[in-house]
């Protein structure tokens, strides 16, 4: 086996050292009861060469083209973030608990925490959480602690259907409850509806949760539903699932959101089936002690230079036990350096510029759609996501099938979260789409020749 | 024996942070100029934003680097950290083996790794074999009925499993309060169990370092939920009473969860299922070799026996009567999902490829090595450091300070920082909480002979001269590029991000950091 490298020359005196006379013998304090009298039943071994070709037939290829977003858009990432992943000492290395020979990773975190605190307009980031569906879970359950008599918390129909069955998990395990928020024809928050949610819940609401850009890709009212929030004492928590949209679109923290999360999933360079990403998660200075998850703060060694260390882990489950503020441990520090790899390469020029970009696709799809007669169902203020909706289920089920015979996936169909919506697609557009993908996928929608 | 220590002195480069010496107007991504959507106007992306465009006084702090400055800098970077693939890493309860590079060939197909998670299940069909394998083979090596690789890391994996017990109590009508969880375990498990709301309830252990069964028998009764067990536990040592504590616990209708952050331990030598481990999580990313990263990200992956099976989170990975896979969402007991999408995926191909290439031998002997690995350490050192508990133990072994604190005022921190002058990373430091002053080894079976002798040589050394000269304890590290940093000073007045007015030099930097925190 080409990972051990012990000989039977090596086991044999080690045994010696010991004084034992077998490896089976290190194993007497298991009681016969509890062991195992058999073999693994699990395929025999394989050599690098036969797994290499296993693995290639059962991976096949990637998909042709594909217009799926829906909270795992993709970016464009150069091949230079996966290569510097593969160094062995990002790849290889702990969680920094020993600062001094860990200052490479801890910087980085100090820098992702940089960027990700200006991108999501907020005071202080931490070092990532597990996915955005889990940090926004964090964030209301922080909220709760923020305000312990407050039992609700009202999120928006518009926030991403998984995000939402996640905090339903969460929560209720929590002993909160989550209401829903009802959506307007324009397919947003509907802050008339939302008022009177408020009302009847008589001051006992923790937090109002939105994202923006939506599910469906529509910009919300964000100062109006933070200025809400914050009358009736709630803080104001808000998702995202594309950062991207943060080169063009205002920043929550700057309107003054109390906590942001969002998934940066798309910036990392793998969808992987949609993860791992990387959660990210911000809020302002002054709910700082009641953060979950990992924080890497400057400080000076010794001999007074500049370093960074974990630090406030006071908050945490290894110093806190059961007084915790979350039980994350492991969190995804590899894609939050891939993440950090990668916006620093568009850096603060190319970032609008790709934001601009995925503008523009979208524009360009939307302009092409409606010149050949395809229904977008929303139209307002949007980013990188459109909802078309077709008159029958036949044509749109037709279409589908047709395009996936070409292994093309054209969007995701809407009506598995949101029966209002039947026969609806939700097609996401960006950069990585060239002018021509977008035209032979607006021909096949409407059903019209190139 | 008798090696030169691993660590000498090298060349080295500083690096300031990304947006100290930005380059201005300068980028490291080409994106595409020259078709029709790129000349949309500016107005039309404008008009398309509303009222919602970002604002002229939004900044963002992002660098202003071309590609080779960016690779530079994070080539720099990396060579400040330790990492399993310069030396050994003997982090006890973290099982710092050897990541295969494979396992990032693979996941890196572009077969799976661009695949979008609401890709029709007929174009997901190899994924989902890859993840249907990986739960029966999981659920075969931990002796379970069924598992479910959706957690992300071990912590989501504690907080799956418990919600699973509460859930199946809460079927049967119950509403227990408490959860006993013995002194030594790890951190995250009374954080899940209090995440819960369920109390706290701490188990002594004996001299010989396992759980007290009389300390059961006096807790355990049906106002409790069950037990958070870890076995082997962090000391080490194997729970030999743990069929006996698992009758106990599911005599009074609780159950056992598993902490399977040992798991290294007893691959085809025994299985939590089979010793009465109701439902446990595994780490990937410590047993399976999922690269570590800095921090993750990892895989929880919880197995449950026959009984917790229906709460496990949707979905399952299925197999219809014509072999397809599908992912089963119609499980009316279920306690839900935990995460976005199905788990971290990339790290469930990298832990199949692991285990595919072990294979069932390979894995029994991984462990066997593990063991021996570290009762070979706690053969050589025992004379050097105080053993915390005289009992065998198996993949991991924990000294103390005793003896050097008694006699030289020297304590572990001082044991570990000394030792990354020898080139060494040193052991987990002060846990478990029960050991006063903990140094906790754990080798793994990738360590050969040859390194596990530089790694006991090194402690040895760094013991011989806790006598002699302690003083180099004490200011240790000395071979670093940054010496011991000062944690206490960060906590005070934390700093959690660059700004401009952040100054590069110590002294003022130090001004900076009281002043942003109201002090003067
Ligand atoms: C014994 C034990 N339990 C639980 C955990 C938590 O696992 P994770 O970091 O994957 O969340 C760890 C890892 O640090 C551990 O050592």
């Amino acid at each position: 086996m080409r990972y051990l490298s012990h000989t039977p020359g090596d086991i044999h005196s080690m045994l010696d050292t010991m004084q034992k006379p077998s490896i089976e013998s290190l194993f007497e304090s298991i009681p016969k009861t509890a062991r195992l009298n058999r073999d693994l039943d699990l395929p025999k071994a394989l050599s690098e060469i036969e797994l290499k070709k296993t693995l290639q037939k059962i991976a096949g290829q990637a998909p042709a083209a594909s217009f799926l977003g829906a909270g795992a858009a993709s970016h464009f990432v150069p091949e230079i973030v996966s290569q510097l992943l593969l160094r062995g000492e990002w790849l290889t290395a702990y969680t920094p608990y020993q600062p001094e020979v860990s200052q490479g990773t801890l910087q980085a975190i100090f820098e992702f925490q940089t960027i990700v605190a200006s991108l999501l307009g907020c005071d202080v980031a931490n070092a990532s959480m597990y996915d955005g569906a889990t940090a926004l879970a964090e964030a209301l359950l922080m909220s709760a602690r923020l305000k312990p008599n407050a039992k609700i918390i009202l999120i928006s129909r518009a926030v991403h259907p998984e995000y939402r069955e996640v905090c339903q998990t969460l929560l209720t395990a929590a002993g909160l409850h989550l209401a829903e928020i009802p959506l307007t024809s324009k397919g947003t928050t509907d802050i008339a509806a939302l008022k009177n949610q408020i009302g009847k819940a008589h001051g006992n609401i923790a937090a109002i949760a939105y994202q923006s850009p939506n599910f469906f890709g529509q910009l919300e009212s964000q100062a109006e539903l933070i200025d809400l929030a914050h009358s009736h004492q709630a803080l104001a928590v808000v998702a995202n699932t594309d950062p991207v949209a943060f080169g063009a679109i205002q920043s929550p923290g700057n309107l003054g959101a109390d906590i942001v999360v969002s998934e940066g999933l798309g910036l990392c360079g793998h969808l992987s089936l949609g993860a791992p990403g990387v959660g990210l998660f911000a809020t302002k200075q002054q709910y700082l002690r009641q953060m979950p998850g990992r924080l890497c703060g400057a400080t000076i060694d010794s001999d007074g230079n500049i370093g960074f260390v974990l630090t406030l882990s006071t908050r945490e489950q290894h110093i806190r036990r059961e007084k915790a503020t979350s039980n994350i441990c492991t969190n995804h520090g590899l894609m939050a350096l891939a993440f950090t790899i990668t916006t620093s390469l568009y850096g603060k020029l190319g970032f609008k510029k790709l934001a601009k970009h995925n503008l523009q696709k979208t524009i360009y799809f939307r302009q092409q759609a409606k010149r050949l007669g395809l229904h977008l169902l929303f139209d307002g203020p949007h980013f990188n996501e459109t909802v078309i909706q077709f008159a029958q289920k036949e044509t749109l089920e037709k279409t589908l099938d047709n395009l996936q015979k070409q292994d093309i996936f054209a969007g995701v169909k809407l009506d598995k979260w949101y029966p209002e919506y039947p026969n609806c697609l939700l097609v996401n557009t960006t950069e990585l789409h060239s002018d021509d993908d977008i035209d032979k996928l607006t021909h096949a929608l409407s059903q019209k020749g190139l | 024996m008798n090696q030169p220590p691993a660590g000498r002195r090298n060349f080295d480069f500083n690096e300031p942070l990304l947006f100290e010496k930005i380059n201005e107007g300068c980028f490291g991504v080409d994106l595409p100029e020259g078709e029709a959507s790129h000349r949309i106007a500016d107005d039309l992306v404008a008009l398309a934003l509303g009222n919602h465009a970002r604002g002229e006084k939004e900044t963002l702090s992002l660098s202003e680097h071309s590609e080779p400055e960016i690779c530079r800098h994070f080539t720099r970077l990396s060579r400040w950290n330790f990492s399993i693939d310069t030396n050994s890493y003997p982090l006890g309860s973290c099982t710092m083996k050897y990541n295969p590079r494979i396992n990032e060939w693979a996941g890196r197909l572009p077969g799976f790794s661009q695949l979008h998670p609401y890709l029709p299940e007929e174009r997901l069909q190899g994924a989902l074999s890859i993840m249907w394998d990986l739960q029966n083979s999981l659920s075969e090596i931990g002796g379970f009925s069924q598992t479910t690789l959706q957690p992300s890391a071990g912590a989501q994996g504690e907080f799956v499993g418990v919600m699973m017990i509460k859930a199946a109590l809460k079927a049967r009508g119950e509403n227990r309060t408490k959860m006993l969880v013995p002194q030594s375990a790890h951190g995250t498990n009374p954080a899940t169990a209090a995440f819960f709301g369920f109390e706290v309830v701490s188990l002594r252990s004996t001299p010989d370092g396992c759980i007290d069964l009389e300390d059961i028998k006096a807790k355990m009764n049906e106002d409790t939920a069950g037990i958070m067990i870890t076995n082997p536990n962090t000391l080490g040592i194997f729970e030999k009473d743990i069929v006996t504590i698992s009758h106990m616990i599911h005599d009074q209708g609780g159950f056992v969860y598993g902490d399977g952050a040992n798991l290294n331990a007893l691959m085809g030598m025994a299985r939590p299922g089979d010793f009465g481990i109701d439902v446990m999580h595994f780490n990937l990313h410590k047993t399976f070799t999922t690269p570590h990263g800095g921090g993750g990200p990892g895989c929880g992956a919880v197995g449950a026996a026959q009984s917790l099976t229906p709460f496990l989170p949707v979905p399952l990975v299925a197999q219809k009567a014509d072999g397809a896979f599908y992912f089963d969402n119609d499980r009316p007991l279920s306690i839900g999902k935990v995460r976005s999408f199905y788990g971290n995926f990339g790290m469930m191909v990298r832990a199949w490829t692991y285990i595919r290439e072990m294979g069932p031998a390979g894995l029994k002997k991984a462990s066997e090595l593990a063991v021996l690995n570290a009762n070979y350490i706690r053969a050589r050192l025992k004379d050097h450091y105080h053993l915390a508990y005289q009992t065998d133990c198996l993949h991991e072994v924990v000294f103390t300070d005793k003896w050097q604190q008694e006699k030289n005022h020297v304590s572990t921190l001082d044991i570990a920082k000394r030792l990354i002058d020898h080139g060494m990373h040193p052991p987990t430091i002060y846990f478990p909480l029960v050991v006063s002053g903990a140094l906790m080894i754990e080798p793994t079976e990738t360590e050969s002979k040859v390194q596990v002798d530089a790694t006991c040589d090194a402690f040895i050394e760094v013991a011989a001269e806790a006598k002699s000269n302690p003083e180099n304890l004490k200011s240790a590290p000395q071979n670093t590029a940054l010496r011991r940093l000062d944690e206490a000073f960060a906590a005070r007045n934390p700093v959690l991000k660059w700004t401009p007015e952040m100054p590069t030099s110590g002294e003022a930097f130090k001004k900076y950091a009281q002043l942003l925190n109201g002090r003067e």
